[in-house]
């Protein structure tokens, strides 16, 4: 598994509207879906699990990012979505889902096959924790410089 | 040989990512460690088979699904904040 293989150009947005969290998690799915990456079924199952088991983290620097995922059942072929939201999007926090915190990057994890795939969660965690890309990648100017950041770090 | 049971939500992403760290670390430390991972629901059933020192989930674990079993939040795995606090107090459970 090659990890740039995962992250596909088409599946990449910056988003400027203000959203609610189920318009963005349907862009993200649609996408997917169009992709032929998840079944029809991946959408609501995304929308249940987030709503049970919510999937946004705290960063330092006080940066947001939520990871929407759900069982590999609803995946045809393992991609990732990312979408950053300019003004933010409300997501609850997976440490406590009684708190509401605004996500502006949503990392949505489409996986097959779990077992064969730690490497892409492992460099996900590396970036969750990569303080300075992270900021870039928030702050980034518009979607180019969005995508050129993501292809540079997962290229490796 | 100590014992540590990982569980989340439903897919097993945040626990995979989560036992990753924690193995390596434990490791690391010369602690001599077995990991399992489970979905919250499993977590009754778990206790009962595979008898973990510690559970460490990393969103909200009833603790009465622990059976007694000290429990650990394990979120800090996933995002890298605080870490270390986590990791102390889990090998000060597995020390016990």
């Amino acid at each position: 598994m090659i990890l740039k293989d995962l992250i596909k150009e088409k599946l990449i947005f910056d988003i400027f509207e203000n959203n609610e969290q189920k318009d963005v998690i349907k862009t993200l799915t649609d996408s997917l879906l169009s992709g032929g990456y998840v079944k029809d079924s991946y959408y609501n199952a995304i929308l249940t699990r987030e709503k049970k088991y919510p999937t946004a983290i705290k960063l330092g620097n006080g940066i947001s990012v939520a990871i929407p995922h759900t069982e590999a059942i609803h995946v045809e072929n393992s991609a990732i979505a990312i979408a950053r939201i300019d003004n933010g999007v409300k997501f609850k926090l997976m440490e406590d889902p009684e708190e509401e915190v605004l996500v502006n990057l949503i990392i949505m994890i489409a996986l097959k096959e779990r077992d064969k795939q730690i490497e892409i969660l492992e460099k996900l965690m590396e970036l969750f924790q990569d303080q300075e890309l992270m900021k870039s990648l928030v702050k980034a100017n518009d979607k180019q410089e969005l995508k050129k950041l993501i292809n540079n770090y997962f290229a490796i | 040989m100590k014992k540590v049971l990982v569980c989340c939500g439903s897919s097993m992403v945040t626990s995979t990512m989560a036992s990753r760290k924690l193995e390596k670390v434990l490791t690391q430390k010369g602690i001599d460690v077995k990991l399992e991972q489970c979905k919250f629901s499993e977590v009754p059933r778990m206790v009962g088979n595979f008898k973990p020192d510690v559970v460490v989930p990393t969103g909200p674990l009833s603790e009465k699904d622990a059976k007694g079993i000290p429990v650990v939040r394990g979120t800090a795995f996933v995002t890298g904040v605080g870490e270390d606090k986590v990791i102390a107090d889990i090998i000060d459970v597995l020390n016990k």
